[in-house]
């Protein structure tokens, strides 16, 4: 039997931790039909029975108030039967409670998985399961996703309740129906015959004039005050969750005592210098790290076995034609030959794979250990004055990891003012880890001022044209709400499986792109294409920005990956002094995205947006291009 | 900016004004009428309290909205 089981829940409460525990490393990331957001998907075969694990975004409640909200709740309503796994947080199980009773108006059988009953027992929280499930009337499971404890149960209760119910959709009786029957009753016969099963649940969306379904309402007759039934259903779910609460849990003493580091966030100056030096010293730590070891052991790997083996055979065996020349270009060096066997492989398996693992490990380090949620309040203020709210700096950290999540992300905001402002910093003034790998290896020869100065002239940048999207964009961010997650020593486990699969996305949707690249470069070269190209732009790269007419390649590569044309530059323009470096490394960072950024970009934000945004970089671009281009110019 | 004097003490929230579309919005963090809440840190910005063994970050126009008895 095949059963789709769904992980549903508030974030931070360890259901990618179940995920990754129950599918081991089979998970795909995959797209949501028609859209960008990734969604974890994993299947594992148990008592003869094949499972599939979905772990659903993060979600508060089924009334979304974001789109990666919204994508969640439509995970539940495709036309696929499911089993709905709520996990919730033992010590805070009653705040959780909520979201339990809006699932339950779903036709599909719930299970919660009660979670972290190790902390709640260390908080002296004692909860009574049998009569968690009496007064819920759904099987609970008490699990500690972290050291796999409850999982063999829960995958157990999971199939006893599929052989029962053989995908039979369920009528249950909650504390709304005297409410929701009446509202059912007017939209009922409006609904499409895939939404009728979801009539309950519709009804209570349409009260609560959720944007999708607000439409049903022109059907209720206006006798019916929506307002106050609605009122009505949430001061009955308040009643409904402190009386279960209260007789199936029995609470701690135990206050948890604030961090300083918590305590201090509240503070607009201190709590930014904190929680950024933290986070700049684990990164910048790491990428100083791996410049250093990361580096050097593959490079002699490919120095001393690869290039041997490889090039210097492959040079004898292969015949003079383009088929040599694409493969191993037509000399040794490895950034100046271009071909797909020598730069191709060095790129990707001996610069940027190995560091990228070490990053990925560092980001995967970050997100469990809770520090990501806390940047939130800090950068609230700082990014309200650049147009945006704290949460953009969720997505602009995750840009630092790859620019196509960082733009994807910006789902998590809520206003299309923040989005657009967002996906603008995520465009010029972020570079992703690949590109940053290569920024530190070409311009950081150079000596690392250099890259610290590129750091320093990108904020600016950001600053700057953050500034005036928010004078000339109309538009308010709403106040903040933010739940900072416990601080948590990260699992090796589900930090080593997150950096899995990160590896493997790269090594499938970026590695084609790396190579696309650098055999695209091959051929200009080739063609003599490259020639013309230079001599066309040569007023812009040589007038404004006093750089070699060549430097163009790595713009035009930019745009299919930006870490190949940094490291294109060190082969095009292979005399170029700091200073040029800097102005090139920085017009290529600023000045288009790479393509799969551009593609989600046009789906995030609309065509017409995606086109204010080049028009806006290509400015951008020529103005700090052009002054650096002028003080690069000026002889000592 | 709420009195430093409410840092560290338990209080239980008697109401929240600002419409049904605010208090959906805090019902997740548990942040409702009847709920306990500790003020745990109190800066220029917003609030921290901690509320159903949670910490959750209030902004100072939001916190300004609840209502709360010792």
């Amino acid at each position: 039997m095949k059963i789709k089981v769904i992980l549903f829940g508030h974030p931070n409460v360890g259901k990618s931790v179940i995920f990754n525990k129950l599918t081991k490393l089979t998970a795909i990331v995959s797209n949501y039909p028609g859209t960008t957001v990734e969604i974890y998907e994993g299947t594992l075969e148990y008592c003869g029975h094949q499972i599939v694990v979905v772990d659903a975004p993060g979600a508060y409640s089924l009334i979304p108030r974001n789109e990666a909200e919204t994508i969640a709740r439509k995970i539940l309503f495709d036309e696929n039967y499911k089993i709905i796994v709520h996990v919730v947080d033992a010590t805070s199980l009653k705040r959780h409670l909520h979201l339990t009773l809006e699932l339950l108006e779903l036709p599909f059988p719930v299970v919660l998985a009660v979670n972290q009953v190790d902390r709640a027992e260390r908080l002296g929280i004692k909860i009574n399961k049998e009569k968690l499930e009496e007064l819920l009337g759904i099987p609970v499971v008490f699990t500690v996703a972290t050291e796999g404890k409850g999982l063999e149960e829960l995958l157990k209760t999971i199939i006893t309740i599929a052989e029962k119910l053989d995908n039979k959709y369920l009528v249950r009786k909650t504390s709304t129906e005297k409410y929701l029957s009446r509202i059912e009753k007017y939209i009922s016969p409006k609904l499409s015959s895939k939404n009728k099963i979801f009539s309950k649940a519709i009804a209570y969306f349409t009260v609560f004039n959720d944007k999708e379904y607000s439409h049903l309402r022109k059907n209720i007759p206006p006798a019916i005050n929506l307002e106050e039934i609605a009122n009505k259903i949430v001061t009955n779910r308040i009643k409904v969750v402190e009386d279960i609460y209260r007789e199936a849990v029995q609470e701690g003493e135990e206050f948890f005592k604030v961090s300083l580091v918590d305590s201090l966030l509240v503070h607009p100056v201190k709590g930014l210098i904190i929680t950024t030096s933290i986070t700049l010293a684990i990164v910048w730590l790491t990428l100083a790290v791996i410049h250093e070891i990361a580096h050097r052991i593959p490079s002699m790997i490919y120095y001393s076995i690869y290039k041997k083996i490889v090039w210097e055979q492959l040079n004898k065996i292969l015949p003079e034609n383009i088929v040599k020349y694409v493969l191993i270009g037509d000399n040794p060096g490895v950034y100046s030959s271009m071909g797909l066997l020598t730069t191709g492989i060095f790129f990707v398996f001996f610069m940027i794979l190995p560091c990228l693992i070490v990053l990925y490990f560092v980001l995967g380090v970050l997100e469990d250990s809770g520090i990501l949620p806390r940047l939130i309040v800090p950068f609230d203020c700082p990014l309200r004055r650049l147009g945006m709210c704290g949460e953009a700096i969720l997505p602009i950290v995750a840009g630092t990891g790859c620019s196509i999540v960082g733009v994807f992300s910006t789902r998590i905001l809520k206003t299309k003012k923040s989005k657009f402002i967002a996906s603008v910093v995520q465009w010029i003034g972020v570079p992703c880890m690949a590109e940053q790998v290569m920024i530190w290896f070409v311009l950081g020869s150079h000596g690392p001022a250099y890259v610290l100065l590129l750091y320093i002239i990108l904020l600016l940048v950001t600053i700057l044209v953050g500034f005036f999207l928010n004078t000339v964009i109309k538009g308010v961010e709403e106040p903040l709400v933010v739940e900072l997650p416990p601080w948590r020593k990260p699992l090796l486990e589900n930090v080593l499986a997150k950096t899995f699969l990160r590896v493997k996305e790269f090594l499938l949707r970026g590695t084609p792109l790396i190579l696309a690249g650098i055999l695209f470069v091959n051929i200009l070269y080739y063609t003599g294409a490259i020639n013309a190209l230079a001599e066309f732009t040569s007023p812009i790269f040589s007038g404004l920005f006093n750089l070699p007419k060549d430097t163009v390649v790595a713009i035009i590569v930019g745009i299919l990956r930006k870490d190949v044309a940094v490291g294109v530059l060190k082969s095009v323009a292979p005399q170029l002094s700091p200073l040029q470096m800097l102005t090139a490394i920085t017009i290529t960072t600023l000045c288009f995205p790479c393509i799969g950024t551009l593609v989600v970009s046009l789906k995030e934000v609309g065509a017409k947006q995606t086109l204010l945004m080049i028009g806006l970089m290509i400015i951008v671009t020529v103005i700090t291009g052009g002054i650096l281009g002028l003080v690069s110019s000026i002889k000592p | 900016m709420p009195s430093l004097s409410v840092n560290n003490k338990v209080f239980r929230i008697t109401e929240v004004r600002g419409g049904l579309s605010l208090l959906q919005k805090l019902i997740p963090f548990g942040i409702y009428p009847g709920a306990k809440i500790k003020v745990l840190s109190i800066g220029r910005k917003g609030v921290l309290i901690e509320v159903n063994n949670s910490i959750v970050f209030l902004d100072n126009k939001i916190f300004s909205k609840i209502y709360y008895r010792g």
